[in-house]
């Protein structure tokens, strides 16, 4: 009797600890997306309204597929991230050459889809840092535990993206 | 007994065009993006608070409401390492780090990164600024020497207050402050968007004690 009561109270544990550790990972990913969004608006001439992020995923990464999870849920039907509302919208690693109706897209981590984002003209942003340093991103977030923008100049240059002086002042350019 | 009675008003409207203020970077935007706040007054440049090379205090519109102080000596006597000396009605001398007198021309004092400090007096006429406590975004406290940047009067500290930019920022307020002694105060500030070049903040205001 005594040993089902401790099964009992060790499965709910896990279950609290596995509850936890999604809940902050989804905040966590809330609130990356809360400084890309933000971020965008210090584009020069940069965007107002509704802004659609395509969130580019590789099926057969679990890890990149998670992340693409989180990253809609995180938006859901539509995020308030200073003047702009990120919608979302998922596009697979293979397709971002053939992509239309998007405005930025969200590269989730282990993907890279550099070129065919700059033959789209598209700002890529990413939340892992290696990601705007190797230039595969124009731009990588994190918001945890304190924001960090690190923006890569030569992939903003060949998507046209021109940050407001006072914007690149404040972040870390390579 | 005789009654002593101060009036002050103030009343301003500040057009705005494009580069037309002395730091027009959106302090808002900055804020919410990097969840701190934004200064200007350490190096001359943006930067976050966290990250600012100087020993620096940035005052709060939210502390200056919470504070309930209705001059800004008062608020700034409330900052750890400023002597603040009250010597007339409304009338103060503000030092940091200690070495405060009468007419002290150590503290540089600006209003959105321009000189607020009187040269040609040598002190700062706290009572007469054309400012409002419900206009100002943050007051920037810079303790210690900011000379190289700022110039002379920057030798003991600099303090630049920051209004909000009608560009950027919606602000509009209404006060109306009774006390005792006959305090009586009421002021409004308003900001104004009229189109995308050109902008507008109306503060007006009036106290008497």
């Amino acid at each position: 009797m005594l040993a089902r009561k401790h099964y009992g109270v060790a499965a709910l544990l896990a279950l609290t600890v596995v509850a936890t550790s999604f809940s902050v990972a989804h905040a966590d990913t809330a609130k990356d997306l809360q400084v890309a969004g933000r971020a965008l608006t210090f584009l020069e001439n940069g965007p107002t309204g509704k802004v659609v992020l395509g969130v580019v995923f590789d099926p057969s990464k679990p890890a990149s597929v998670s992340e693409k999870n989180a990253v809609m849920a995180a938006i859901g039907g539509g995020m308030s991230a200073g003047a702009v509302t990120l919608t979302a919208k998922p596009v697979e690693a293979g397709a971002v050459g053939g992509v239309s109706g998007v405005d930025a897209l969200y590269v989730t981590t282990g993907v890279n889809v550099g070129a065919a984002a700059k033959a789209k003209k598209l700002i890529t942003i990413g939340s892992d840092t290696a990601c705007a340093t190797s230039g595969a991103c124009v731009m990588s977030v994190s918001a945890d535990p304190k924001v960090e923008i690190v923006v890569n100049r030569a992939a903003a240059a060949a998507v046209g993206a021109v940050f407001k002086a006072a914007f690149r002042m404040m972040i870390r350019e390579v | 007994m005789k009654k002593f009675l101060f009036a002050s008003a103030a009343a301003g409207l500040t057009l705005t065009a494009a580069a037309a203020r002395a730091q027009s970077i959106d302090y808002g935007a900055m804020e919410q993006l990097f969840n701190e706040p934004v200064t200007t007054s350490a190096t001359g440049s943006p930067q976050r608070a966290t990250e600012a090379p100087v020993d620096m205090t940035i005052i709060s519109a939210a502390d200056i409401k919470r504070s309930g102080a209705t001059d800004l000596p008062t608020v700034l006597s409330r900052v750890g390492g400023l002597d603040v000396l009250s010597w007339g009605a409304s009338a103060a001398d503000v030092s940091v780090h200690g070495y405060d007198r009468p007419m002290t021309p150590r503290l540089l004092v600006l209003i959105n990164g321009r000189q607020a400090y009187l040269d040609h007096y040598g002190y700062t006429a706290w009572a007469t600024l054309p400012v409002q406590l419900s206009e100002i975004r943050q007051i920037e406290v810079v303790k210690g020497p900011n000379s190289a940047l700022f110039g002379f009067n920057a030798v003991g500290g600099v303090v630049n207050i920051i209004t909000f930019d009608p560009r950027h920022d919606d602000a509009n307020t209404v006060t109306a402050r009774v006390g005792t002694s006959g305090y009586r105060e009421v002021s409004l500030v308003n900001t104004l968007k009229l189109g995308e070049r050109v902008s507008a903040l109306l503060s007006v205001g009036a106290s008497r004690s």
